[in-house]
This record gives structure tokens, C-alpha cells and sequence, in this order.
């Protein structure tokens, strides 16, 4: 049916977009030198070195905990908050 | 507790039950020569035939088999006064604490068999923030390794205390001696700091950030070490008595609204996790979105952080009344969006807002409508684009119905549950959809992708050629 092969043009419309923030996201990883990380402890640790260095980091690794639904995302947020206002 | 199962733990591994539903008869742990602490809580449970007990076995390892414990009638004290799921681990030393979201709600104890309601939030909620502390610190002093030579030696000391700590981690050698390797990283960075800034300020050598750097490594340690032997004195000194959840939280967290944020914002993110796993199919996906972009902005913004958490703990309320009215038959389920529930009550608390209650009926029919309608303009939409035009829309608010006829025959309709059908010129069903599911699609009333009804509306219907 028309409909039918209509909601694959959406949802491969809505697959395409959400594989190209997928792309965005894993790119910006790599650069960052997390990617592949899964364990919130393991991000805690590198995440916090980074804003050490660099505390402008602070606000897209707080969000990046989030999109990768790692288990402690809000505390990982705020902690690297406080380190980059030290 | 048979000699089998005493004899050999491997094995009943194997025949573990997923999930269990009883009262707690007694606990006892043994440790076995691998390190495992493994606890056998023997079960009072109740089945057709009468009362059993069943043997169920846990180690700090994880959950092997989730326990349902029923601790509604005495001797056991009632947290919530029903069933309530929680998730089982080893605290050692004959303490196994059981956690319902993330958020723990009873030490069962060899000598005391149970205790209640918020006297296990101080070791977890403390195990999560020391973890994530001790991540954190290491991390920044890793950071600081490019300050100087001495900086970069306390970086290489830490990452080697660290490795002990995560072969403690990895081997599963249990609380204490988690504990243990922790406080012996913590010293590490707590004394290397300490000397590198006393060494430093002496040659004046560094800048005025990287001495409050180093500085703040050297008291989120410090902080982090207290806590962490408040945390030991606590779980044992007050297992003895019940305390409410509020005074434990008091106690834990007095003077740091950064922490108290920082629990809330776990709170949300724990019931944003439980609903996500009941979104089968995508009803809750908007809201679920909106509550982590809340929890995403508390942490841009210091002034309006409360306020995003408290939205995101609204939504999640939210959607558990909406979750709640689709497990209806799920007492175990039900139990503990209950518990969630009275964990967001008092995350809501902590950061000093209101709690509202949310009406399950009303919620599911207001997400539901959304839902429908958004499906229907779809639909009106994809007509639209093959230029099929509406001739009648029919909108029965009262009755809670929803009617579009097209031009070409098709006869759309949404009922007040907001199951959507829509049938083709001849009457016969083309689309059907109910909440939080994706469309199924018919072809003169059979399902595509139904080999078998495709094959039997074949034969019943024999394409006839003209030659």
C-alpha cells in the first residue's frame, strides 16, 4: 500500500537524521577520546581529565553523558560543572 | 537448605529462578575461596500447595535471580507495607542490600533479618557519588599531570593505585575491600597533592589556577575520604534501627544542595530509565526526550537547575501514572512504580518543590489523544500527498471519537482508548493501530507480511484471468 511504503519514506527520513546525530556524536567521541566508552565511571574518569585541561568541555561531555544513557549521566553532569569552575 | 545446594553453588546457578516472590526466612553468606561473598536468603513462599521455603542464592557478583520479598506482615517490617521488586547485592559481613531503582530500600542482615526504609540510601547513594568522585578525582589529577614534574608523579602513582582498584573491581572481592582500594587511591592523591602543593607554592613556580586546581583535587579527596568512613560507621552502627528515609537523606546530605541536586537529578534519571524500558513501542519516547533535555539543562544552569530537575521528576511522574494504568495485571510491577513514586516525593523534597499528583486515567487518555492525533495527521497527511482529499471530519469530544472520510473511500476512525482503523472503499480494514504501537497494515482485510492469511485470502480469492 501507498501508506504503507509512505511510513518507510518517513521513518527512513527519521532513521537518516537520527544516524547522521548518531555520526556527529561517535566523530566528536573519537576526536575527544572517549568513544567506545560504556561505563559511567570510566567516562567520569576521562571526561574530568579533559575539563581539567580544558573547562570549556565542561557542557558537551555533561550532555554527551546523557545521550550515551550512562547510569550516573546526572551526576557525571554535575561534577564536571564543578571542576570547570574551579 | 539441602546438602547440594551447600555442596556445590555452580550448579544451582544454573537452576536459579529469574524471580521469586516470598518472605524472608533468614539470610546467611559465605565466602567462598575465590573471594565471592555469596548469600543464601532462604524464602518463605506461598504457592497452590500451601507454604515452602525456597533457597535462592546472590553473590556481589550481581543479582543472580531478582527477589520479590513480601515484608508486609511481621517480623519483618513493612517498608511500604506490600510487595515491592527490589534488586538484591552483597554489602558482605552478612549484609545484602536490596535497591529498588537504583535507590536502596532495605539491608536484610544475618542478625537482624531486616531493616528498613532509607537505611540503606546512605551506603548506596554515598557508593554511587564515592565512585563517581574517585573517577573524578583521578581524572583531574591525571589532568594536572602537565602542571609539573611533581603533578605528573602523583598522576603515575594514582594510576597505579587505580589499577589495584579496578583488579578489586573486576575480581569481585567485595565491599570492603572495594572500600578499601578506594581509600588507598584516595590517599595517594590526597597526600601527592598535598606535597606537590606545598613543594610548589615554596617555588612559587605555578599559576594561581593551577594551585586551586590542585587545591580542589586535594579536598574533593579529603571530602570524599570522610565520607567514605562515615559511610562504613553508618551501615554498621545504625543497622539496628530504622530510620525514615528523609532524616537518613538529612543526615547524608545536610549543608550540599550540589549533592542533594545531584541525588534528585539520579532519582529522575532512574525513573527516566524504568519508563524507557516499558516504551516498547514509542509511546512515552516524546516525554522520555523532554525529561533528559531537562536534566541535560540543570547542569548548564546553576540558577534554574532545580527548577529542570523538578520538571523532569514532574514528567516522570508522569508517565509512571501512564505506565501504571498498561501493567495493571503486574502487582510486582505496580509495587514498584509505587516505590518510585515515593522516591520522586522525596527527590522533590530534596530540592525544596511540590509534589503533585498526576491522575493515571486522565494522563493515559490526555498522552493517549496526542498520540492519536498526531497518527491521524499523519495519515491525513500521506492522503494529502497522493491528493486524496478529506470530505468529512467528524470530532465526538464527548464520545471520544474521531472520524475522517476521504475521497477515496477510505474511512478513517480513532475511538476514545485511541485504537485507529481505517478501512478501504470496500469496507474492508487497511490500517490498524493501537497506542504506543506501530501501524499494521491489511490488504483487503489480510495482514501484510502474514504469509499464511496472505495464502489463505489467495486461494479464497483466485485471481482470474482474461486471455
Amino acid at each position: 500500500m501507498v501508506i504503507s511504503s509512505s511510513n518507510v519514506a518517513i521513518d527512513a527520513a527519521t532513521a537518516d537524521e537520527l544516524a547522521q546525530k548518531a555520526d556527529a556524536l561517535v566523530k566528536r567521541m573519537d576526536e575527544l577520546g572517549v568513544k567506545g566508552i560504556t561505563s559511567s565511571e570510566v567516562f567520569m574518569m576521562k571526561a574530568s581529565e579533559l575539563v581539567t585541561r580544558d573547562p570549556s568541555l565542561a557542557n558537551e561531555l555533561g550532555k554527551m553523558a546523557y545521550e550515551l544513557n550512562l547510569d550516573a549521566a546526572p551526576v557525571i553532569a554535575e561534577k564536571l560543572k564543578e571542576i570547570a569552575a574551579v | 537448605m539441602s546438602d547440594r545446594q551447600r555442596g556445590n553453588f555452580d550448579e544451582d546457578f544454573e537452576i536459579l529462578p529469574s524471580s521469586v516472590t516470598g518472605r524472608v526466612n533468614s539470610v546467611n553468606t559465605i565466602r567462598r575461596s575465590n573471594g565471592d561473598v555469596v548469600a543464601i536468603v532462604s524464602l518463605r513462599t506461598e504457592a497452590k500447595g500451601g507454604t515452602s521455603l525456597q533457597d535462592v542464592i546472590v553473590t556481589d557478583r550481581g543479582i543472580l535471580g531478582e527477589l520479590n520479598i513480601d515484608f508486609s506482615k511481621p517480623p519483618y517490617l513493612p517498608p511500604h507495607d506490600k510487595l515491592v521488586k527490589f534488586e538484591v547485592s552483597s554489602l558482605g559481613k552478612g549484609h545484602l542490600l536490596a535497591t529498588s531503582m537504583g535507590v536502596p530500600e532495605v539491608l536484610l542482615s544475618r542478625e537482624t533479618n531486616v531493616r528498613v526504609d532509607g537505611i540503606g540510601i546512605i551506603p548506596a547513594v554515598a557508593r554511587i557519588l564515592a565512585r563517581m568522585s574517585l573517577a573524578s578525582c583521578v581524572g583531574q589529577t591525571r589532568g594536572l599531570s602537565g602542571h609539573s614534574e611533581l603533578c605528573a608523579q602523583v598522576a603515575e602513582k594514582v594510576t597505579s593505585s587505580m589499577r589495584d582498584y579496578s583488579r578489586v573491581r573486576e575480581n569481585k572481592l567485595g565491599a570492603d575491600a572495594e572500600r578499601h582500594a578506594m581509600m588507598n587511591t584516595l590517599h595517594d592523591i590526597k597526600n601527592g597533592m598535598e606535597r606537590a602543593i606545598r613543594i610548589e607554592l615554596a617555588k612559587n613556580s605555578l599559576d594561581e589556577r593551577s594551585l586551586r586546581q590542585m587545591q580542589h583535587v586535594y579536598d574533593e579527596s579529603q571530602s570524599l575520604l570522610t565520607s567514605l568512613k562515615e559511610a562504613v560507621h553508618e551501615a554498621h552502627e545504625d543497622h539496628n534501627r530504622v530510620l525514615s528515609k528523609s532524616a537518613a537523606v538529612k543526615k547524608l546530605l545536610p549543608e550540599f544542595p550540589a549533592a542533594r541536586r545531584q541525588a534528585a537529578a539520579m532519582v529522575a534519571w532512574g525513573a527516566h530509565q524504568m519508563v524507557s524500558n516499558e516504551n516498547t513501542g514509542g509511546l512515552h519516547t516524546d516525554r522520555l526526550e523532554k525529561i533528559k533535555a531537562h536534566l541535560a539543562k540543570s547542569h548548564q544552569s546553576d540558577q534554574e537547575a532545580d527548577r529542570h530537575i523538578e520538571r523532569a521528576l514532574h514528567l516522570a511522574l508522569r508517565s509512571l501514572a501512564v505506565v501504571e494504568r498498561d501493567v495493571q495485571q503486574n502487582k510486582i510491577m505496580l509495587d514498584s512504580i509505587e516505590v518510585a513514586r515515593a522516591n520522586i516525593a522525596t527527590a522533590i523534597e530534596w530540592i525544596g518543590g511540590e509534589v503533585p499528583t498526576f491522575d493515571s486515567y486522565e494522563e493515559t487518555r490526555a498522552l493517549v489523544k496526542r498520540d492519536a492525533e498526531a497518527a491521524v495527521r499523519k495519515i491525513v497527511e500521506e492522503h494529502a500527498a497522493r491528493d486524496i482529499d478529506v470530505q468529512a471530519v467528524r470530532n465526538d469530544e464527548g464520545a471520544g471519537i474521531i472520524a475522517v472520510h476521504f475521497a477515496n473511500g477510505d474511512k478513517l476512525s480513532v475511538n476514545k482508548s485511541g485504537v485507529i482503523r481505517m478501512t478501504d472503499a470496500n469496507d474492508k480494514l487497511s490500517l490498524l493501530q493501537r497506542p504506543g504501537e506501530t501501524a499494521r497494515h491489511f490488504v483487503g482485510g489480510v495482514p501484510i507480511g502474514d504469509k499464511d492469511a496472505q495464502e489463505a485470502f489467495d486461494k479464497t480469492h483466485p485471481v482470474l484471468s482474461f486471455g
